[in-house]
């Protein structure tokens, strides 16, 4: 299985038909907006509005609630630690992790739509195109590329192991031997790379990334992003006004 | 026939010091397919990857097109006429997208949008991969990966092609799929290869490398029906020869 971000950007949506710039652009001026989010009504507004455009996107709840696992299990410690360790007792603490927990989740929900609805190559150029420095474009795109051939190496090293009747254990042999395989992909790692560059140079690559620039920014995409902007500029607004009137 | 290729004196040996080339001398001719046969570890991967300077950055030994590569820029323009096909295709398709990778080439060649477009299109269509554009290379069979791979360098259109085994690790349809395609691409041919089936179909002259050097030269059907030349060198007669020779020596001694 590989678990692609862009697995359902082949779908049709209207968030699969904004402009990649523009959709990227946006949906991080909203990321900050909700990274800045300090109240819980903010929060869940911040989580209302990255549900809505889950459900905007088309991309299967089950495809994200999979992925949402691990989020879950990074937040969590938040709102069971800051209860207890909270200087102004446990309500507060409380109310401080669900905030944590609730717009991280919102967060991490707006990367579906941001980076789910556009093939992954086409995100990558896109940032070039907004002038990204075309280096860590590059990088990103081949740890993305690479990623799931090395996590299928580690399985097999891992099954070539277990075959040889290896069962991991909490002793030093188990420790030894993991070490030995993590130094192995660390070495395979280094060859690939130097195979691949040796194929990049092959095909006349000098150091400078190009790429055929398809983009076009149309009406509708200006009023899908105004509308995300202007839900960014609510969500702050919301969460710096509520403590004046209700809090 | 122009001389396309010559290599004169060639030895190398890599950063750790084991020999890989020794004392290489080589001519080949425009429109030649040229097989490289050897044990693992003969140099013929290493030949390959110093010829486009990719071992050393001016590999003087060698003259390409007429072009003796004395200069980086000189080393670097022939790469846009001399394509290498890397034995494992995961190597040479590196990109997200099937389209993506055959087009890296031709636009790092300077071509514009258009002519890189139209380019992927007919190198795709002439390795039969024609709706692959965005397809991700790392979920295609190794044959398609293969094709693809070919796909790559044909887009450049280059004047000599450097093959490593390609047909390794091909059941038998792929196998005879890209002797096919091969036999149809135009060009200079150099093919490092175990297949002796794909040698006989399409070499017109075969190499014989052993441990860095070369040790015979000549036609495919005098080397590789040599079995003490072959043996020497760690290698065996391919089986159809073998009872072919068999029978035609029963047929001779029947005769006589």
């Amino acid at each position: 299985m590989h678990p692609e971000i862009d697995r359902f950007a082949h779908l049709s949506s209207p968030l699969h038909r904004l402009d990649a710039r523009a959709k990227i652009t946006v949906f991080l001026v909203f990321l900050v907006a909700a990274a800045l989010v300090r109240h819980l009504p903010g929060a869940l507004l911040a989580l209302g509005l990255a549900f809505w455009w889950v459900v905007l996107s088309r991309i299967p709840l089950s495809f994200i609630c999979r992925r949402l696992k691990a989020v879950m299990l990074f937040l969590s410690p938040f709102l069971i630690l800051l209860p207890l360790t909270h200087p102004g007792g446990w309500e507060a603490g409380l109310r401080q992790g669900g905030v944590i927990f609730i717009k991280g989740l919102a967060m991490v929900l707006v990367v579906f739509p941001m980076f789910g609805t556009t093939p992954f190559h086409v995100s990558m150029k896109a940032l070039a195109s907004l002038k990204v420095p075309e280096r860590l474009v590059a990088m990103i795109l081949f740890t993305y590329r690479y990623l799931f051939g090395f996590a299928e190496e580690v399985r097999t090293m891992q099954q070539a192991a277990r075959a040889r009747g290896f069962k991991p254990r909490s002793n030093r042999r188990t420790l030894g031997t993991f070490g030995n395989l993590i130094g192995l992909m660390v070495v395979r790692a280094y060859e690939r790379t130097e195979r691949i560059y040796q194929a990049m140079l092959a095909r006349g690559f000098k150091n400078k990334f190009g790429t055929l620039s398809e983009f076009s920014f149309t009406w509708p995409d200006a009023g899908k992003s105004l509308g995300i902007l202007l839900a960014a500029a609510v969500l702050v607004g919301v969460d710096r006004l509520w403590p004046k009137f209700f809090g | 026939m122009a001389e396309v290729l010559r290599i004169d004196g060639l030895t190398f040996a890599y950063s750790n010091g084991t020999a890989a080339l020794a004392d290489v001398n080589l001519s080949v001719r425009e429109g030649e397919t040229v097989a490289f046969i050897g044990a693992n570890g003969a140099g013929k991967t290493t030949l390959f990857l110093y010829i486009l300077g990719l071992l050393r950055k001016i590999p003087r030994e060698v003259t390409v097109l007429g072009e003796a590569l004395t200069s980086v820029e000189a080393v670097e323009a022939v790469r846009s006429r001399v394509g290498l096909v890397f034995q494992n295709p995961e190597d040479q398709l590196f990109c997200t997208t099937v389209f993506d990778d055959v087009a890296f080439g031709p636009i790092n060649l300077g071509f514009d949008a258009e002519t890189v477009k139209g380019r992927v299109t007919q190198a795709l269509a002439a390795v039969g991969l024609e709706g692959f554009e965005r397809r991700v290379p790392h979920h295609l069979s190794t044959g398609e990966q293969r094709r693809a791979a070919l796909a790559t360098i044909y887009a450049m259109r280059p004047e000599i092609m450097l093959l490593d085994e390609p047909t390794s690790n091909l059941d038998p349809r792929g196998k005879k799929e890209v002797t096919q395609l091969l036999k149809e691409f135009p060009g200079t041919k150099l093919i490092a290869t175990h297949d002796y089936e794909l040698v006989l179909t399409i070499a017109d002259r075969v190499v014989l490398l052993h441990q860095g050097r070369i040790r015979a030269n000549g036609s495919p059907e005098k080397i590789l029906t040599d079995e003490a030349l072959l043996q020497a060198n760690d290698l065996e007669m391919p089986m159809v020869l073998r009872y072919f020779l068999a029978l035609k020596n029963r047929a001779a001694a029947g005769n006589g």
